[in-house]
């Protein structure tokens, strides 16, 4: 749920229930939830009513006489209840709970004026929210277009050196060409992250999976060397894929970069790409294994599921702890599987393995 | 290159062979030959280059190109690769060149793309598409393109039965496209294809 929405329902005068999973409706500020919805509640009808309810703010009354009002906040459908509208729909059940609860008495005017005043505080908000979100974008924009005139001129000069191969020009020239690699994987994902719904624009072209990780693998080979980690490619597929350009490296862009982060010096950072055939049919895998901090099993539990690192791998390096998360929408967008797995080595250090595989045409 | 910066990397692409004319928006004189079916493909920024196509720009000329000339392959040469607002752009761009993808990555994309579209085969079907004809009238052109192989003064009379059928179709575009599918077989004819 977005922020204002929640301090929205968290400060409402009213009380009010969350129409997407129906529970007693929480206090208002200025009207408490009255004891009927205590007792009543769980008794089913008042779930089942507030489950069937369309938010276009036509006052009801619910199976107890209180007068409902379904609304959407933004983009939760809630309903203010548990007050009587005076002057109200009318009914037995009606003037029972008026003759209990006459302070829960309100008139239908204030509900409204609250209500708009939260939907304009709401839209104010999403367009400032949006308006932020593109200032940011256009920063990723211009650091690539500065991106491009490092990364052409690194080009340039390592072919001048070595015509035939860009990585056997002096290492000066290929650290800087690679480190702009970097900077470019660095700027998709980014950009992702930005917009991680546009990933579902799936624009998927038939091409060699093992190209992709051959060449994540040479732009990673500076960090490696770097950090004094070895970095090896293994494995070997001409097979086809359908992927999207824009995306698919992200995946062993992450895999590989956590690799090194999180080895320590002399380890080897193994890089593996192969053709195999399982239930779902044929496919290509790329796994990745190196050893590093180990995890407790609910943070292996939700590596792909929720931004965030476990202990012991905030301990060894820094990091926002989003690449797993992006990669995982990449592979869901390719239709593929991404796991991981740890086998313990010491209390601290772990072996693990990430993999994925997508299908093979 | 519909561009309205310079690409860092145009030198270096121009001294790989390829024959590439940059021009900074469709206010240029030379985008009508764009239109007109003169080029094979385009590498076709966002911002900054068709204001008067409106405000989407890089899509307006996309859709506009795409229009008027089926086969022209189109390629986003963007910095925004994922901009939802922009999404009907990449969906509707044949593939994305980012601008940081550096000299080869760039090439390497613009040769695999060239070898899709330089075959009479494709030129051909982007022919049969621009004009929208019927199977009998497919026929007739192709016995046509047939004949302009073996004896060049056919050449014209191919182009005469292709435009016959272009109702809607530019004229200028029919004619490139069947010079074009010409050229490209009488080529692979020749290397024994």
């Amino acid at each position: 749920m977005e922020v204002l929405e929640q301090i929205a329902i968290a400060s409402s005068p009213f009380p009010i229930v969350d129409l997407t999973s129906p529970e007693p409706p929480t206090s208002g500020l200025h009207y408490p939830r009255t004891n009927t919805c205590n007792q009543k509640f769980s008794k089913g009808r008042c779930r089942e009513f507030y489950s069937k309810l369309k938010t276009d703010f036509k006052p009801m009354q619910c199976p107890y006489g209180f007068t409902v009002w379904p609304v959407l906040l933004g983009t939760k459908p809630v309903a203010i209840t548990s007050v009587i509208a005076s002057p109200g729909l009318g009914g037995d059940a009606e003037r029972a709970r008026v003759q209990e609860f006459p302070k829960s008495r309100v008139d239908p005017a204030r509900v409204k004026q609250w209500v708009d005043a939260i939907k304009r505080l709401i839209t104010n908000g999403d367009q400032e929210r949006e308006e932020e979100f593109v200032r940011r974008l256009e920063a990723l924009h211009e650091i690539r277009r500065f991106n491009q005139i490092i990364k052409t001129n690194m080009e340039r000069a390592c072919e001048n050196e070595s015509p035939n191969d860009l990585d056997s020009a002096r290492v000066e020239l290929v650290r800087a060409h690679r480190a702009s690699g970097l900077i470019s994987l660095q700027l998709d994902a980014l950009d992702l992250l930005a917009n991680p719904s546009a990933a579902m624009t799936f624009m998927p072209k038939r091409r060699v999976l093992y190209r992709v990780v051959d060449k994540v693998c040479r732009i990673y080979r500076v960090l490696a060397e770097t950090k004094g980690v070895r970095l090896k490619l293994t494995g070997y597929s001409t097979s086809d894929a359908q992927l999207d350009e824009r995306t698919i490296h992200i995946i062993p862009s992450v895999f590989i970069d956590n690799a090194i982060k999180y080895a320590s010096e002399s380890e080897t950072v193994d890089v593996h790409v192969k053709d195999d055939t399982g239930s779902d049919g044929a496919y290509i895998e790329v796994s990745v294994q190196s050893n590093g901090p180990a995890a407790t099993e609910e943070e292996a539990a939700r590596l792909f599921r929720s931004r965030g690192r476990g202990e012991g791998a905030r301990r060894v390096a820094q990091g926002s702890g989003i690449g797993l998360t992006l990669a995982k929408i990449v592979a869901d967008q390719h239709h593929g599987k991404i796991a991981a797995s740890q086998r313990i080595l010491s209390a601290e250090r772990s072996e693990w393995a990430f993999s994925f595989k997508v299908p093979r045409i | 290159m519909l561009d309205d910066e310079s690409p860092e990397m145009l030198q270096d692409l121009l001294s790989h062979g390829l024959a590439i004319t940059h021009l900074r928006g469709t206010d240029d004189p030379q985008f009508q030959a764009v239109a007109d079916g003169f080029y094979d493909l385009v590498l076709l920024d966002y911002g900054g280059v068709g204001l008067k196509f409106g405000p989407d720009e890089g899509l307006e000329v996309l859709r506009f190109l795409k229009r008027v000339n089926p086969g022209l392959r189109i390629l986003a040469f963007t910095a925004r690769t994922f901009d939802a607002s922009k999404a009907d752009f990449f969906r509707l761009c044949d593939d994305v060149v980012k601008k940081d993808a550096g000299i080869r990555e760039t090439l390497e994309k613009i040769e695999y793309h060239l070898c899709e579209v330089l075959t009479p085969a494709y030129q051909f079907d982007a022919l049969i598409r621009t004009l929208g004809v019927n199977v009998e009238q497919r026929q007739e052109i192709e016995r046509a393109i047939g004949k302009s192989l073996k004896a060049t003064d056919d050449r014209e009379k191919a182009v005469a039965v292709a435009k016959k059928f272009a109702k809607g179709a530019s004229a200028k575009v029919v004619e490139a496209i069947v010079l074009k599918t010409i050229e490209l077989a009488v080529t692979a004819i020749a290397a024994g294809a």
